[in-house]
């Protein structure tokens, strides 16, 4: 590592201040122009009255943005007129970056994104010729597997790659290849095509010419790494950006206005902040005033505390749903949490027994949680079944096996159950992964210590608690902050298991937003809740961030 | 320590006990952990060998109760020119396959006061049961124990007597097929129909193709392929600079991305729902695919990893003169087959299960676009009256991933376990 930086140092830099070659000066023409097409677009945002419906605040932001890689790009000019490093490293990702955004929107205008849906039905009506994929694999395989001193260990696994190949190309042909080269082709003849293929080349030749420049801006080998650090993030970042810090960014100015997809949002403050959370505590006299006499106006009911006959707490709220939802998700998180971590414990201390078929039972514990939800759901839908199914039947079984009557429990319609019947399949899902998380956390355990406390004359339930569990308590606590984040984001299970009911029950937070935001519309809304829920994700993370840190310290 | 210090006179018969008795534990204690894993591998797995079994039944076999796990479906026989079920019948100790020939036969149970039990007159002792219209009614009646019942004369053995009706039943004939004089009465609903145990298979071709799960499973194919490509290289690049390379802004992006791994996907869904709208991407395969791609947590693992391999490496490679790309192809990425599986797998498994997204992106009504898990949706409204076919579409959606479980188990388990502790 010190030699690099050595190198790095040593090479002196070569100040040339004797007249730019050709190419330098045309990059630096290039970068004017740039610039300016850059500010005549944000001038072109900054008359967008409304863009999709969200209002000026969202074309003048990403007006804003590109006004700034406008000004990076002019402010380049001068540097990169003196020769500075820095001018050169900043024309590069000014340059690449451009190039990257370019070619996606060249994929855009050529149709190449939208033409996934035709590589699909392709590869649909010659779904049979997918199967030499395998077929290849398997005499790659069956080559390893040869002695491979012998003649045929190599030419059985080329022979394999060959029908891969083989199988690509065919696939490729019958799918339309031609076809889609063609209206490639045509396509390449419209004038905006032509146009970011221009801007495309003079990206590309710019940043490579920029690239070609290091030793006569005197470059350090630590400038050289800038930049190609830079080249090998911007794939990652560019994708970040666009897809991630873009919509975080709307997504907060959304949950600010009150945008419906349909008309123009309005820009509202934290009215939907304040909507959802508002809350109103009152005394009542149940006996002589209804609850819309004391509560503030628009507040519904959502709770009250009764002291006496005539006279009690009510709690009223703005969006009663959203408390109700918000109090399911804490229920089934919690409720989860037990049916969870506690089996997952027990089944870990089973399992770190060293006994033969560890390993396999590990593996059996795991499986329900690599199922899809929606598949898991429609299966406990029928076990939940109150006739035919498993469930019921079961504990009919036991019940009168003990003289009682048979079970008729509703899962899935009665309404005090159908939260602990959503949680039952949650845990049974999220088991498996718990288990293996802590039986790593276990075999983490010094063994001697447990030894020597044996030998000290512990029992098993003393050298599991004063042992045994505060060795684990990191690990415990990372599974209990694990599950909880996913309870908190609880939606499928409750969204597919519960099909066409239409109760509160099965109402969590989640849920309310995918109904406010996609049901309804409500979108800025939704929003909203996405933010508050965000708020109480952060909290938990936080707390998981402090106490771990602790833990970390008590235990060095 | 208690066994050092036990005095000397502890006789080797002693010893020998107590050592016995020591492996007797032990054993006890293993069959005990045994007893306890394998039932909670039971639970694990019930649900499963549900799906499965149920898949290859026939709808009405899965209404039947009590519930059995096995798919059977009703032998039948062609009588009088129709295709008609098969029974189990007695005929004098001894059970025989024969159709129905008539139902609604009302047929008498007779005894004598003496014999009935009038709280339960179904578990009287009989004299004899045969059809009422061969039994003349007398139109009295007795009363045995508070309860009334009719006196019928009825012809026992050749001789008239007079007995009381303890209960009446409409009953069915019963003939064999093959020889139509043997006949029995018996109730149509309580008398065993003849089953064979049998496999419906048809049900994966009919959800397959009738029900059109094989066009979202290429679809689902296609992403998941895509996006798990996507996904490895974008991290494998992004670890590398994370790691290896020292620029400005290194360590704020890192931050950043550190970050955005505790923002839940919903925070983003309405906004990246609206950008698909005016991209021109809703209702396409592409809002499945390209949005994904970029994935915080994968850049960090793969940043993790490559923190720990050695720089010595590198360095070599650096000197005889191959570049970065060459570095990270040719020395990190044989070196990291591990965490690239283990990532591979974590992202295959969340691109072929995930829901929310394609469920708010993807209209219904775009059937050809439809991922798996959407069409499982659809599958389970329109065939609510046919749950093996809705299973049967569970367990096309879920073997896949299952399949790849047992090839890459290693990587799953012990992937997981490694990603989690260091999260």
């Amino acid at each position: 590592m010190a030699t690099t930086q050595d190198l790095g140092l040593t090479t002196q830099p070569q100040q040339s201040q004797e007249g730019h070659p050709t190419s330098m000066l045309l990059v630096l023409v290039w970068q004017v122009i740039a610039s300016l097409i850059l500010v005549a677009i944000t001038l072109q945002l900054w008359q967008i009255e409304t863009f999709f419906d969200l209002g000026v605040i969202v074309p003048r932001f990403i007006g804003a943005v590109v006004l700034l890689a406008a000004v990076a790009g002019i402010v380049i000019v001068p540097l990169l007129y003196r020769m500075q490093n820095s001018g050169r490293l900043g024309g590069i990702i000014f340059n690449f970056f451009g190039f990257t955004l370019g070619l996606l929107l060249l994929g855009h205008l050529l149709g190449l994104y939208i033409g996934i849906d035709d590589l699909a039905a392709g590869l649909y009506s010659n779904a049979i010729l997918i199967l030499g994929f395998p077929v290849g694999y398997g005499v790659v395989m069956i080559g390893r597997r040869l002695d491979p001193m012998s003649a045929a260990f190599d030419w059985i696994q080329r022979a394999g790659l060959g029908i891969m190949m083989l199988t690509l190309l065919i696939l490729l042909i019958s799918v339309g290849l031609a076809d889609s080269l063609g209206t490639l082709v045509n396509g390449l003849f419209r004038l905006d095509v032509l146009a970011t293929i221009g801007a495309l080349a003079a990206f590309m030749a710019a940043g490579v010419v920029l690239l070609r420049q290091g030793e006569r801006f005197g470059e350090t080998i630590n400038q050289r790494e800038a930049w190609q650090g830079w080249l090998f993030l911007l794939p990652n970042f560019a994708n970040f950006m666009l897809f991630f810090a873009l919509p975080l960014l709307l997504s907060f100015y959304m949950s600010l206005t009150d945008f419906d997809a349909v008309s123009a949002a309005n820009f509202i403050g934290i009215e939907n902040y304040t909507d959802m959370l508002s809350l109103d505590f009152q005394t009542i006299n149940p006996l002589e005033q209804a609850p819309a006499e004391v509560l503030r106006a628009r507040h519904f009911e959502i709770g009250r505390i009764t002291f006496s006959e005539d006279s009690a707490l009510i709690i009223g709220a703005r969006d009663p749903l959203f408390w109700l939802s918000l109090g399911n998700t804490i229920r089934y998180c919690v409720m989860l949490l037990i049916l969870s971590i506690v089996p997952a414990l027990g089944l870990a201390m089973l399992l770190n027994s060293k006994i033969p078929g560890m390993r396999f039972f590990r593996a059996v514990y795991f499986l329900p949680s690599i199922a899809a939800v929606v598949g898991v759901a429609l299966i406990w839908q029928w076990l939940y079944d109150p006739v035919i199914g498993y469930i019921n039947y079961t504990l009919g079984q036991i019940a009168t096996f003990f003289g009682g009557e048979s079970a008729n429990i509703l899962w899935l319609t009665d309404e005090s159950i159908m939260l602990i019947s959503a949680v039952i399949m949650a845990a049974w899902q999220v088991i498996g992964f718990n288990t293996v998380i802590l039986l790593a956390g276990l075999q983490n355990v010094p063994r001697e210590l447990i030894e020597a406390a044996t030998v000290d004359g512990a029992n098993g339930w003393t050298r599991f608690r004063k042992i045994i569990m505060p060795l684990l308590a990191p690990t415990t606590f990372f599974v209990t902050v694990t599950t909880l984040i996913l309870g908190l984001q609880a939606f499928s299970e409750l969204f597919v298991l519960f099909g066409n009911s239409t109760s509160n029950a099965r109402l969590t937070t989640v849920f309310y937003l995918y109904q406010q935001g996609f049901e309804t519309f409500n979108m800025g809304y939704a929003s909203a809740i996405a933010w508050v829920l965000f708020g109480l994700i952060f909290i938990v993370t936080l707390i998981q961030f402090r106490l771990s840190s602790n833990n970390a310290a008590y235990s060095d | 320590m208690a066994t050092i210090a036990r005095p000397q006179t502890t006789t080797r018969a002693a010893q020998d006990a107590r050592e016995r008795n020591r492996l007797i534990r032990a054993w006890i204690t293993r069959i005990a952990v045994y007893v306890l894993l394998t039932v909670a591998a039971f639970i694990m797995l019930f649900p499963f060998l549900y799906m499965l079994f149920t898949s290859l039944k026939t709808a009405n076999d899965v209404f039947r109760f009590p519930p059995r796990l096995l798919p059977y479906s009703t032998l039948t026989t062609e009588y009088n020119g129709e295709d008609v079920p098969l029974f189990e019948v007695d005929v004098n100790g001894e059970t025989r396959l024969m159709v129905i020939a008539e139902t609604g036969i009302r047929v008498g149970y007779f005894t004598t006061a003496d014999l009935i039990n009038a709280e339960e007159p179904t578990e009287s002792e009989l004299v004899i049961s045969l059809p009422l219209d061969e039994a003349t009614d007398l139109d009295e009646e007795i009363i045995v124990a508070d309860e009334d019942f009719d006196l019928y004369e009825v012809t026992v053995n050749g001789e008239a007597q007079t007995l009381l009706l303890a209960y009446r039943r409409g009953l069915a004939r019963f003939v064999d097929p093959n020889d139509e004089s043997v006949e029995a009465f018996g109730s149509a609903r309580d008398t065993p129909q003849a089953e064979v145990l049998e496999f419906q298979w048809q049900n994966y071709n009919a959800v397959l193709t009738l029900r059109n799960l094989d066009r979202s499973l290429i679809n689902t194919a296609l992403v998941t392929v895509l996006v798990t490509l996507g996904q490895v290289t974008t991290s494998l690049l992004g670890g590398y600079a994370f790691s290896r390379m020292r620029f400005r802004g290194r360590n704020a992006v890192f931050m950043v991305y550190l970050g955005t791994i505790m923002i839940p996907f919903v925070v983003l869904i309405i906004p990246l729902y609206q950008l698909m709208v005016v991209i021109g991407w809703q209702d396409r395969l592409v809002s499945l695919i390209l949005p994904w791609i970029f994935t915080a947590y994968g850049t960090f693992l793969m940043r993790q990893f490559f923190i720990t391999i050695p720089r010595e490496l590198e360095e070599a490679a650096f000197l005889d003169g191959l570049g970065r790309f060459g570095i990270l192809w040719r020395i990190f990425v044989p070196l990291s087959g591990a965490a690239i599986a283990t990532q591979a797998i974590i992202t295959f498994l969340y691109a072929w299960n995930s829901f929310i997204w394609p469920l708010v992106i993807i209209g219904e009504g775009n059937t050809e676009n439809h991922v798996i898990t959407l069409s499982l949706m659809t599958l389970r409204n329109a065939a609510a009256s046919e749950p093996n076919l809705v299973l049967t579409g569970a367990a096309v959606a879920i073997l896949p991933p299952l399949v790849l479980f047992i090839l890459a188990q290693r990587y799953f388990v012990e992937g997981i376990a490694n990603t989690g502790l260091k999260g």
